[in-house]
């Protein structure tokens, strides 16, 4: 049976709305990437455009997809050629990131934006050759907390399996130190996107990080004058120019997991909230239509009809002029309601 | 549906319900008001005699784990706490099942029968087979489906239950009628699926009976009673709102007549119904058994013993004092004949 005792809300005193920023902090270690599980939680496509990278072998149902790695080139780098492993795919792939993050430059001879070593998109400093990680919605939720991103990955010259440490002999860290939630950011068609900082250099820029949309792109020229970038079974080593020309997307994303030694950020959920100020006034919700309230007719609470009335609040319910109930509260234990005391029972909605 | 931690401080937990989601995606999600529950709380447990004193009383009350909030809307408040304006009541009305007027179906055993048809009710009333006659040789324990007349009611008192108040008019003002418990309607909850329509009282008359004469008049002229709405709160229930008529009988202080009424102190309404049944229930035994039977009940059961056989669906329909909000609770069980 359904309450009957309402009690109206005044939108101008008894509601409110407020706006909350959560960050969770979102470390990835490398061993995620490459040796944890034998790469039973990479999963490659058919198509050859991109990999997935999973928390756990991703033919378990427990497994979460992290993020997707690929690369490419831009049209007009000198490693794009007709005779490159997967040429038009990794031209297309660059194009597609460029254009959703950048957007275009009105040229009709050269429409696509290039990636940028700078705040500015004026055309400098491009970077014509990236590897891209997407962050999947799970990790990132709302956007990356600007100012907290951080990679480090391994620059040292051999490869062999990361746990023997040849790879990571040498290690470059990537930050966006200089972005805040107030500057440092640039905004375009694809949100805001900041710099990734080679740590302990001077204002070397070797990525950016697009926090609304959860992408890093990465140079390639930070693995510049490294001998063995990747490595197949039965023959020989790459640079990293030459996986970029000759490997596949996966085999490139291969040699990036590789190098990767760990990778954090925190992710920011917004998340507003309505709060309900429920005033439960000293003459009201004092007695109770529970079965139990009475014994006969007679109500238990009392010994004799001048004993003040009391009742024991375990449930809020929200209504609308319908008097159908929208949403349910329930206190954490049961609250005593006589007509000696008042009540502001606090209801947050999240949405 | 876990506990809340009730080891901390006092802690709110709110979800949207299923028609608050649905209004939301509606874009009609429009909070106005609130009601305060309180359906976990025993309040038996309140303890007048503690012997540590009256802090003591809701000791048991107040450590009462309290669920996590669900999402359905017949989980949330199904017993809201009250507001009334006077802070010294001792009594809240109660609704209880009249049995004793003389045009009042019994129950047999706990349950109150409804025969779906005409077949249904000849055979219980006049069965040769051992019992004979279960329900009554004149159906005493037996409602008619959609009869207005040659049928049983089921009747319902709304008032004081004590004896320590006497059930005069004085007494009736004083604690129903001045205290705006007086229950001039009844709402009515039963399962759609198989009820469609209800009988009332026509309201011409009231129960009464002089406190020193030895007339006693129980109304029994019924009609149909309006349309249905959908329950709120329960799944497939309608809602009938059911017409309460003055309940008069008060204590005999002279004369030789017996008290009718199951209330032992002030009256303040009663109310008479009956039920008419969905048309795809009323196969006589020839025909095929309806499908309801088989989904929702039982089918062929020698439910009296002997060789007839009944198909049956057990119900319960819900009662609530529309001024008072007590509450009542009747199982009913809609029975066809099925075969010998």
């Amino acid at each position: 049976m359904p309450v009957q005792n309402f009690e109206n809300l005044d939108n101008n005193t008894d509601v409110t709305t407020t706006r909350t920023l959560l960050h969770e902090v979102i470390p990835l270690t490398g061993t995620i990437l490459s040796g944890a599980y034998a790469d039973g939680n990479i999963k490659n496509y058919t198509h050859g455009m991109f990999q997935s990278v999973y928390d756990y072998p991703y033919l378990s149902s427990s497994a979460n997809h992290i993020f997707d790695i690929t690369m490419g080139y831009d049209e007009t780098s000198p490693l794009s050629s007709s005779s490159s492993t997967q040429n038009a795919k990794k031209v297309n792939l660059y194009n597609q990131f460029s254009q959703v993050l950048l957007g275009y430059t009105g040229s009709t001879t050269d429409g696509v934006r290039k990636f940028e070593n700078d705040l500015t998109l004026d055309g400098i400093g491009a970077m014509k050759e990236c590897f891209f990680l997407s962050f999947s919605r799970l990790l990132v939720k709302d956007q990356i907390k600007k100012g907290s991103f951080s990679i480090t990955v391994g620059t040292g010259d051999l490869w062999s399996e990361p746990s023997s440490g040849a790879p990571w002999d040498s290690l470059s860290t990537l930050i966006d130190i200089s972005s805040s939630a107030t500057a440092g950011t640039t905004n375009t068609i694809g949100g805001d996107y900041g710099l990734l900082y080679v740590s302990g250099g001077a204002n070397v820029v070797q990525g950016l990080v697009f926090y609304q949309a959860g992408i890093v792109v990465l140079s390639a020229s930070i693995w510049d004058g490294v001998s063995q970038f990747y490595h197949t079974l039965g023959s020989s080593s790459f640079t990293a120019q030459q996986t970029i020309v000759s490997a596949s997307i996966s085999g490139s994303a291969d040699a990036i997991r590789h190098r990767v030694k760990d990778l954090s950020f925190n992710n920011t959920t917004e998340i507003n909230s309505k709060i309900y100020f429920c005033r439960v006034p000293h003459n009201k919700y004092n007695y109770s239509s529970n079965p139990t309230y009475t014994s006969g007719s007679k109500i238990r609470v009392k010994e004799v009809a001048s004993d003040t009335p009391r009742a024991y609040i375990t449930t809020v319910g929200l209504y609308n002029s319908q008097n159908e109930l929208l949403a349910t509260a329930k206190v954490s234990e049961p609250l005593m309601k006589d007509p000696s005391n008042e009540l502001i029972l606090r209801v947050r909605l999240d949405y | 549906m876990a506990f809340l931690d009730n080891s901390g401080d006092i802690i709110l937990d709110a979800v949207l319900t299923d028609v608050g989601r649905r209004r939301m995606a509606d874009g009609n999600f429009n909070i106005t008001k609130f009601a305060l529950g309180d359906d976990e709380i025993n309040y038996s447990q309140y303890d007048l005699d503690h012997p540590s004193g009256s802090a003591y009383y809701d000791l048991e009350i107040l450590q009462t784990p309290v669920f996590q909030s669900v999402t359905a809307q017949n989980s949330a408040i199904n017993y809201g706490l009250l507001s009334l304006s006077r802070n010294n009541l001792l009594y809240l009305p109660s609704i209880l099942v009249n049995q004793v007027f003389e045009p009042a179906c019994q129950m047999s055993g706990n349950l109150f029968y409804l025969a779906v048809n005409g077949e249904t009710s000849d055979r219980v009333m006049a069965s040769t087979s051992a019992p004979a006659s279960p329900l009554g040789s004149n159906g005493e324990m037996l409602l008619k489906a959609g009869q207005e007349t040659n049928t049983k009611f089921i009747y319902m008192e709304s008032g004081i239950d004590t004896t320590d108040e006497i059930a005069d008019a004085t007494s009736r003002s004083n604690l129903i009628t001045s205290v705006n418990m007086l229950d001039t309607s009844f709402t009515v909850s039963i399962d759609s699926r198989f009820v469609s329509s209800m009988m009332q009282l026509d309201g011409g008359q009231p129960f009464s009976a002089n406190e020193n004469g030895d007339k006693v008049t129980i109304p029994q002229t019924v009609i149909k009673a309006g349309s249905s709405n959908p329950a709120r709160n329960l799944t497939n229930y309608i809602e009938f709102s059911i017409r309460g008529v003055n309940d008069l009988l008060f204590t005999p202080t002279a004369g030789t007549r017996a008290d009718p009424s199951v209330l032992k102190g002030p009256r303040g309404t009663g109310m008479a119904m009956n039920f008419g049944v969905r048309a795809d229930l009323r196969a006589i035994s020839s025909n095929a058994t309806p499908l309801k039977f088989t989904q929702f009940g039982k089918t062929a059961q020698t439910v009296f013993g002997g060789s007839d056989t009944y198909d049956y669906i057990d119900t319960t329909v819900y009662i609530r004092g529309n001024s008072s909000t007590a509450t009542a609770q009747i199982p009913l069980r809609i029975i066809r004949f099925a075969g010998a």
